[in-house]
C-alpha cells in the first residue's frame, strides 16, 4: 500500500509536469517540472513526507538499472564514437578538470 | 522477454560484483553495457529488438527523475543555512561545465549533434538524456559522456582534493556533485557522510539548473565556438 500511494503521488507530479510542459512549450523536460512540483509540495508540507518516501527510495536505489536500455543504444553509434574519440575524451575530461578545480578551490576559500 | 531477463540478471550480477571489488571503475552500468552490446552484435540482434523488450525499464526513468525531489527535500535545512554558497557554486559549476565541455568539443571539430550530447555530461543520467534530446543531441551518447564525467570524479576526485589541499566537507561535496553527479556522490558518501550530503545536494540543484539553462546557452555556445 505504501508503494502504491507513493508511486501514485510521483505519477501525478509527473503527469502535471508534462501537462505544464505541453501547454507552456517550455524547453525544460516535463519530468524536471514534476520533480520541482514534488519538492515544493513536500517543502510546504502539503503532503507528509512519509507518503512519498517508499517509491522515491526504491526508484533512486535502482536508478542505474533504468539507464541500461538507452545506454545499449550506443551500439548504433559506435562509428560516430570511434571517429570522434579525441574530441570526446578531451572535452569531457578537460572540462571536468577545469570545473573541479575552480569550484573546489573557490568553495574551499569561501568556507575558511 | 529474454532480453529483459538478460538485462536484469547481468545488471544485478554486476552490482553484486561491484560490492566486492571496491573500485570506481567497476561500475555496474558500465559492466552491463560492456557485456550486452558485444553480445547483441555477436548474436546479430538489432538494438530495436532489444529495446522493445526492455521498454518498461525505460518508462520508469521519468518517475525516477521526479523521485529525486525526495533527497532534495531531506536537505532542506542545509539549503536554508548555506544557500548562498550552494547556489553560487552550483550555478557557476553548471554554466562553466556546459561552456567548457561544449566549447572544447566544438573547437576540436565535433558537430552540433555530438556537442549537444556532450554538453550535459556533468548532471545525472536521466536529466542529461532529457536535456540532450531537447537541444538536438543523442540520449545514448549523452549517457556515455555522463559516465566518463562521473568516473573522472569517482577515480581522481579524492587524490585531487589531497593534492590541492581541499578539506572542508562543503567544498568537497559540492565539487563532487557538480562535476560527477551520482557517481561522484556515491564516492563522496563512502568517504564522509557530510561530503555525501553536500554532493547529493549539488547533484540535484545542478541538474535543475542545467536543464533550465541549456536550451538558452547551447545556441549561444554554438555561435561563439563555430
Amino acid at each position: 500500500m505504501a508503494y502504491l500511494r507513493s508511486f501514485s503521488i510521483i505519477l501525478v507530479c509527473l503527469f502535471i509536469g508534462k501537462a505544464i510542459q505541453h501547454v507552456t512549450q517550455l524547453a525544460i523536460p516535463g519530468s524536471i517540472i514534476g520533480m520541482l512540483l514534488l519538492f515544493v509540495v513536500l517543502s510546504m508540507g502539503l503532503i507528509p513526507a512519509c507518503w512519498a518516501k517508499e517509491s522515491c527510495h526504491l526508484l533512486i536505489r535502482h536508478m542505474a538499472l533504468l539507464f541500461v536500455p538507452v545506454g545499449v543504444g550506443l551500439m548504433n553509434y559506435l562509428d560516430l564514437l570511434s571517429a570522434n574519440t579525441l574530441p570526446i575524451l578531451l572535452s569531457t575530461i578537460g572540462s571536468s578538470l577545469i570545473v573541479f578545480l575552480v569550484i573546489g578551490v573557490a568553495t574551499h576559500y569561501k568556507e575558511k | 522477454m529474454i532480453w529483459l531477463a538478460a538485462t536484469l540478471v547481468i545488471f544485478y550480477l554486476a552490482r553484486y560484483i561491484s560490492k566486492y571489488i571496491q573500485h570506481p571503475v567497476v561500475n555496474p552500468l558500465l559492466i552491463c553495457l560492456l557485456i550486452i552490446i558485444p553480445l547483441l552484435i555477436w548474436l546479430n540482434v538489432p538494438y530495436e529488438t532489444y529495446f522493445e523488450q526492455n521498454k518498461w525499464l525505460n518508462y520508469l526513468l521519468e518517475p525516477a527523475v521526479v523521485a529525486l525531489a525526495f533527497p532534495l527535500y531531506e536537505q532542506l535545512s542545509q539549503i536554508r543555512q548555506k544557500w548562498k554558497i550552494i547556489f553560487t557554486a552550483c550555478l557557476t559549476g553548471s554554466v562553466l561545465s556546459m561552456v567548457t565541455g561544449a566549447g572544447i568539443a566544438l573547437s576540436l571539430g565535433a558537430d552540433p549533434q555530438l556537442t549537444a550530447s556532450i554538453l550535459p555530461k556533468s548532471v545525472t543520467t536521466p536529466i542529461a538524456m532529457a536535456v540532450s534530446e531537447q537541444i538536438g543531441g543523442v540520449p545514448a551518447i549523452a549517457a556515455i559522456m555522463v559516465i566518463i564525467a562521473g568516473l573522472f570524479g569517482a577515480v581522481l576526485g579524492y587524490p585531487l582534493f589531497r593534492l590541492v589541499g581541499i578539506e572542508a566537507p562543503i567544498a568537497k561535496g559540492l565539487t563532487m556533485g557538480t562535476v560527477s553527479h551520482a557517481l561522484g556522490t556515491a564516492k563522496a558518501a563512502e568517504e564522509n557522510y557530510q561530503d555525501g550530503a553536500f554532493s547529493s545536494l549539488a547533484l540535484v540543484i545542478c541538474g535543475v539548473m542545467t536543464s533550465l539553462l541549456a536550451p538558452a546557452l547551447f545556441p549561444l555556445i554554438l555561435k561563439i565556438f563555430s
